[in-house]
């Protein structure tokens, strides 16, 4: 059996407030999509890799 | 009448479903022995407890080929009380999320945009057209520098410094902050 997911940690003290405080500055900064330049040249490779396995 | 396809998304040509058929996953190998455990023997299981559900990225056109995989459980960020003076940013003491248990890369398509893109796709899956708030993406990454590096280049911050010494570390993304082009 693989290691269970840790549950996500109750903030307190310091932990509450940093997490607020990057919350509130963070509302302002949008954030773009992180670019995938590769995504059609993998989709390939992939597709490739495929029919080798179904042969 | 419920859509099968709701939680079907296609994104520049490649499509993320959520696994139906366990067996398919049998040529997935992440490189990883506890993802490949979790993803060949366990989820299966937690799925039917309504636990999770696992989804699989693949290119669209071809032979289904599980490229990366990812499961996914509705979450929540908790706080306690905030020491007096500092404001809470809304005024719930718990905030919803989504939250990746775990997400692995086929070690052949390792270090080519594909985790990268599967993060995408999940920004996108839930900023759009959902039934629920959701406003955090959650993570129980492995605390490794290379995965670790690959959630901040993503825009996850750590939730605690708690968790430095152990095994994974807690990460959040805020979804407020995503730009869809032709979205919003």
């Amino acid at each position: 059996m693989a290691r269970p997911v840790e549950p996500t940690p109750i903030l307190s003290g310091k932990d509450a407030e940093r997490f607020e405080t990057l919350v509130r500055e963070n509302q302002g900064k949008p954030a773009k999509l992180v670019e995938t330049p590769r995504l059609e040249e993998v989709a390939a490779r992939v597709r490739e890799h495929a029919l080798k396995m179904q042969k | 009448m419920l859509s099968k396809c709701r939680n079907e998304m296609t994104f520049q040509e490649w499509s993320l479903t959520p696994v139906t058929d366990f067996c398919a996953l049998s040529p997935f190998d992440c490189d990883e022995p506890d993802l490949n455990d979790y993803f060949q023997n366990d989820c299966q299981a937690q799925q039917a407890e309504l636990l999770n559900v696992t989804y699989a990225l693949t290119p669209c056109g071809g032979p289904f080929f599980p490229t990366a995989l990812i499961s996914l459980s509705n979450d929540a960020i908790r706080r306690e009380k905030l020491e007096d003076g500092l404001r809470p940013t809304v005024s719930y003491p718990s905030y919803p999320a989504v939250k990746i248990g775990r997400l692995g890369v086929h070690k052949e398509f390792q270090r080519d945009g594909i985790g990268t893109h599967l993060v995408n796709m999940v920004k996108t899956l839930f900023v759009t057209n959902n039934r629920t708030g959701c406003r955090f993406v959650t993570v129980d990454a492995y605390n490794q520098e290379n995965v670790l590096n690959f959630y901040q280049k993503n825009g996850f911050d750590f939730l605690t410094d708690k968790d430095i010494s152990k095994p994974t570390r807690a990460m959040f993304f805020d979804l407020i902050r995503v730009i869809i082009p032709g979205i919003k």
